[in-house]
């Protein structure tokens, strides 16, 4: 008995100077943010804000109801609306991109409001949705950039912001600004030659292109 | 049974060490991959269709000299199920067509009507058509400034709403098809003065 006391006295002893001297991973309290912490969505929850009739929903207007709707179709349904269909196809994809990439981030960033727990609402407060208004082309743009993330050197999933920019320039203010231009988007597609990949570069820097985990 | 505790015990404690592996190893991120636009099929909607000429049952073919496909999908507005045998009217041609079990007409050439008021490139958004779907059982439903697309296909997803028996003046559903907040961007910044009041720049913070 003894001697089995030794023992374990023994072993609790070289546990502890194992647990001291091997390194191990600094513990720090922090919010989940990396993109193996937040896997792709398969919901968003859309607030729709009253508009007056015939015009366009007021971004300070009040919350109607909230959806839950499939993540994808809500790419679908956001990229017709916020870049022209017409534009260049590598300009579209980086909408695409940019648009999947602010949803990710605002699925697992919910917003309460009046009462009503979403993620993102329906008008330029965020990006704009309309039902039912997918089109084949931008459909296809999507559909190409379908497995790709953009996200931070380190894994860090963020939101990829843009603005509509000027038309007929890159807009390097917004370069600077690390926000993309949708105008220059289109610019530097049809006018520079450019493709999805050196377009978000080119607005967003220290980030990196990968296939969804 | 009299040496199970030890093992389990004895176990325990030699394991405790090999957790500390357990956490991921630091300094390990995803591979970037190497992007390349790639070969599109001929045929992918993302390439420029191919010029849309009317045949003889287009009615106005010679009234519009630009053309592009148009389909129309008509939706139950309540509970958003395909509605099949709705009559679909493009006004500005008198086109009749029918919808089949998907709620989708065949795609069919509708003119790009250019607005002569918007030079281009504001011009080439304005290609608005009018829509007119009729089903028994439901509302006569308008939509108003349906945007037609040069070189690729439009969709358009029409709502019509049943008829109930509270329904007391059975008039038209009527919608108005949003302008693009593009557009609009496009539309004010090309007429704005510099020293014009107003939204002026975008805050970039």
């Amino acid at each position: 008995m003894r001697k089995l006391v030794y023992l374990i006295s023994a072993l609790l002893t070289v546990t502890l100077f194992v647990q001291i001297f091997t390194p191990t991973q600094k513990i720090q309290a922090q919010t989940a943010k990396k993109i193996w912490d937040q896997p792709y969505p398969a919901t968003i929850r859309v607030a729709v804000r009253e508009s007056r009739p015939g015009g366009e929903p007021d971004p300070r207007g009040r919350i109607l109801y909230v959806m839950s709707i499939p993540f994808e179709s809500y790419i679908r349904n956001v990229l017709p609306n916020e870049w022209l269909p017409s534009w260049h196809p590598e300009s579209l994809k980086a909408g695409a991109m940019a648009i999947k990439m602010f949803g990710w981030f605002h699925a697992y960033n919910p917003i309460e409001q009046d009462n009503q727990l979403f993620h993102v609402d329906n008008t330029v407060n965020f990006q704009v949705y309309r039902d039912g208004t997918d089109i084949p082309r931008t459909n296809a743009a999507f559909d190409e950039i379908r497995t790709l993330a953009y996200i931070e050197k380190d894994d860090d999933l963020v939101e990829l912001f843009y603005r509509a920019g000027y038309p007929n320039q890159a807009n390097y203010q917004y370069k600077n600004a690390q926000k993309m231009s949708q105008n220059g988007s289109h610019f530097l597609a049809d006018k520079q030659n450019y493709n999805m990949l050196q377009i978000l570069q080119f607005y967003y820097e220290g980030r990196k292109l990968i296939q969804i985990p | 049974m009299k040496w199970l505790k030890v093992v389990l015990v004895l176990t325990f404690l030699v394991l405790m060490p090999i957790q500390a592996y357990a956490a991921p190893s630091k300094g390990k991120t995803l591979p970037e991959v190497k992007y390349e636009p790639g070969k599109r099929q001929t045929n992918s909607p993302l390439n420029n269709q191919p010029k849309v000429t009317p045949g003889p049952d287009i009615p106005g073919k010679d009234k519009f000299d630009i053309w592009s496909n148009l389909e129309v999908q008509v939706i139950d507005g309540r509970t958003k199920q395909p509605l099949r045998n709705a009559d679909v009217v493009l006004a500005e041609t008198g086109y009749r067509t029918v919808t089949d079990d998907r709620g989708f007409t065949k795609p069919f050439p509708a003119p790009v009507i250019r607005d002569p008021r918007f030079e281009a490139p504001l011009g080439r958004l304005h290609g608005q058509l009018t829509l007119i779907a009729y089903k028994d059982g439901y509302r006569d439903t308008v939509y108003f400034n349906v945007r037609m697309r040069q070189n690729m296909m439009t969709r358009v997803q029409m709502w019509m709403l049943q008829i109930t028996p509270e329904d007391r003046r059975m008039e038209a559903y009527v919608y108005f098809y949003p302008t693009h907040h593009i557009f609009v961007d496009q539309l004010v910044h090309k007429f704005r003065t510099k020293d014009q009041q107003g939204a002026k720049t975008e805050e970039l913070d």
